[in-house]
């Protein structure tokens, strides 16, 4: 039997990421965050298996309208007899689409622009900086409306929509991370050793400037699910009668005095999803500042 | 002795480097001439603002532009002007034959990649090898400089800060390059450590057969480490030779100065001697010696004529008017 050596035995040695997710581990409301979105996500993938679509989500049932919460119906059944249960279960699809899929482009798109104008600045950091400058001095949800009333209301312009709105704040966050880091010895030094300028952006300014970035996205995600249902409350969101928890809510106010759970429940899925989306963010942030190492 | 041509491995002929700044133009390089031999160390010494780091930029062609351009002159290494080199050439070059070691060892490393990652990073850039030959080769580098290489998976921040400036050190050296350029390699460290630093780092040249231009202020870092000192003054050379020639017969006012404003032993109880004012705004075009204004020995053709760098026997040589011979009489030794 060998004898561990100091040559033989792996050097504990924690990266950054499993530091983060120790240090995340230690917050409550980040955990109890990401459980509660775990769940909404096996909801969103289960959901699109087990329920047919045109008979239990959309199926109308007139005989069994405004039934309050039961054993059969355990969120009670809408004005059109729905299960709302079904509904909100398979509405987390569209949410959590919305939401991730505007961020995950406006990400894209934000962090490029963004880097582009830290990195060259100049008459490239001017125009980038000032249209967007311009973007971000509007309101979203009037961008929003601008724009699926330009383009029509679907799902897919409805996400176009809150891309723009995404893009922006990623691009200030990007250009200032990047503008920070770009002054840095080793990027300097990364120079000095040959790098193209390319690989240096790839591999040495973007992965350090992250940390804001990935905190923006978690808290994004939220407010773009808030925007959705917003949208589909004011009728320019996802068109009826597609379960959409916004759409659900503003189909409900006429019934708000007898039968009010079809406005609370899908309130209440917003609320939750919304909140756990920011616990996780809250954690996340703390858990990326280096000066809370503990 | 003159060194023939074969043995120069950089030679820098009337270099001028300026930043172009929205508050106006700083010439930071004013037609800078300096010569490396091959395995040979040089001191470029001189205080802050003199230009030290913007000559070694240029010799990488690394100077940040915008703001900085270098305006006129000409960079030969082994013969080839890397001024007129491509992208690609000059990312060949970089890392490969020419290599710098930085001031800051904390903040000169990627805090989100491991040691070893960034010295196989250079490794695996300028040589053909397979990603685990590179790790391998990184282990190696790590040993050289005297830190266990089981820590190759380690991140900086479990690194102090001398243990950093030796990955630094593996980092510049990883590549074997003829040229290595290191930056006041050892400002930022414990005095106690410096000298530590200074002999790994001179111990890795001699063994490797590589010149060294070493930036400093400290003289006590340039008796002990170089073989030749260029003394550089509002961003020109205003004296040169080899260590023993500068250090033993100082010429120009300005080195004297230096010299006297440090402690001495041999001068115990007397007090220092600061070299009075500041240097010239390098905003302003100089007429004349850029060091007339502080001193002692000024005549009026300093303030006009400007002095050029003239050898004085041997390869030592000094910008001053005080050893023209026209001037001589009127100068030190006259």
């Amino acid at each position: 039997m060998q004898a561990p050596t100091i040559e033989n035995t792996p050097m504990k040695s924690r990266s950054q990421l499993q530091e983060t997710w120790r240090r995340l581990l230690k917050n409550k409301g980040a955990i109890i965050g990401m459980v509660f979105l775990l769940l909404l996500i096996i909801a969103a993938i289960l959901s699109g298996i087990i329920f047919d679509y045109d008979t239990q989500v959309i199926g109308q049932d007139i005989k069994n309208r405004l039934q309050w919460p039961s054993r059969e119906h355990i969120f009670g059944t809408d004005e059109l007899g729905r299960d709302i249960f079904i509904r909100i279960l398979y509405g987390s699809r569209y949410s959590l689409a919305i939401g991730c899929g505007s961020v995950a482009i406006g990400l894209v798109t934000g962090v490029i622009l963004g880097a582009v104008a830290g990195f060259y600045g100049g008459v490239v950091d001017q125009v980038i900086m000032r249209v967007n400058d311009m973007l971000y001095a509007i309101p979203n949800i009037m961008i929003a409306v601008v724009i699926v009333s330009l383009l029509g209301t679907s799902t897919f312009n409805l996400l176009l929509a809150l891309t723009f709105t995404c893009s922006t704040s990623f691009v200030r966050i990007s250009r200032a991370s990047v503008l920070s880091i770009r002054g840095m010895e080793y990027v300097e030094s990364a120079y000095a050793m040959g790098l193209p300028t390319w690989k240096v952006i790839l591999k040495h300014i973007i992965p350090n400037s992250l940390s804001p970035i990935i905190v923006q996205v978690t808290l994004l995600i939220g407010s773009m699910i808030i925007a959705a249902s917003s949208l589909s409350f004011l009728g320019i969101g996802v068109p009826s009668p597609a379960p959409e928890w916004g759409a659900m809510l503003s189909s409900g106010r006429s019934q708000i005095r007898n039968a009010p759970y079809i406005c609370v429940i899908p309130g209440l899925a917003i609320l939750f999803t919304v909140l756990s989306l920011n616990l996780l963010g809250d954690g996340l942030r703390d858990a990326l500042d280096p000066k809370l190492k503990k | 002795m003159k060194p023939s041509h074969d043995d120069v491995l950089l030679s820098v002929q009337d270099l001028h480097v300026q930043y172009d700044t929205d508050a106006g133009t700083v010439y930071a390089v004013t037609g800078l001439d300096l010569e490396i031999q091959r395995k040979h160390t040089v001191a470029l010494v001189g205080e802050t603002g003199a230009g030290k780091t913007t000559t070694a930029l240029s010799i990488l062609n690394l100077v940040p532009n915008p703001p900085g351009v270098i305006t006129k002159g000409t960079i030969l290494l082994d013969g080839q002007n890397i001024l007129e080199f491509g992208a690609e050439e000059l990312q060949k070059m970089r890392g490969n034959d020419v290599a710098m070691i930085f001031q800051d060892p904390m903040t000169a490393l990627n805090p989100v990649m491991t040691v070893g990652e960034q010295i196989a990073e250079s490794i695996a850039l300028h040589n053909d090898v397979s990603e685990s030959e590179a790790m391998k080769r990184a282990k190696n580098m790590l040993r050289l400089v005297g830190i266990d290489d089981g820590r190759a998976g380690e991140y900086p921040h479990q690194f102090s800060g001398g243990m950093r400036q030796r990955v630094v050190i593996a980092i510049a050296l990883a590549c074997k390059p003829r040229l290595l350029i290191a930056d006041e390699p050892t400002t930022a460290l414990d005095v106690t450590i410096q000298a530590q630093q200074l002999v790994l780092i001179k111990d890795l040249i001699t063994n490797g057969g590589m010149s060294m231009l070493l930036i400093t202020h400290d003289l006590g870092v340039v008796a002990e480490t170089s073989d030749d000192v260029a003394v550089m003054y509002s961003g020109r050379i205003v004296e040169r030779g080899t260590t023993a020639e500068v250090f033993n017969d100082r010429l120009h006012p300005y080195t004297q100065g230096l010299f006297n404003s440090l402690p001495n032993l041999r001068k115990q109880g007397e007090e220092l001697q600061p070299i009075k004012g500041m240097m010239p705004n390098p905003m302003e075009r100089i007429v004349g010696c850029p060091f007339a204004p502080r001193c002692e020995h000024v005549m009026d053709r300093c303030l006009k004529e400007e002095p050029v760098l003239k050898e004085q026997g041997g390869t030592h040589a000094v910008a001053c008017h005080l050893y023209d011979d026209s001037t001589a009489k009127d100068g030190l030794h006259g």
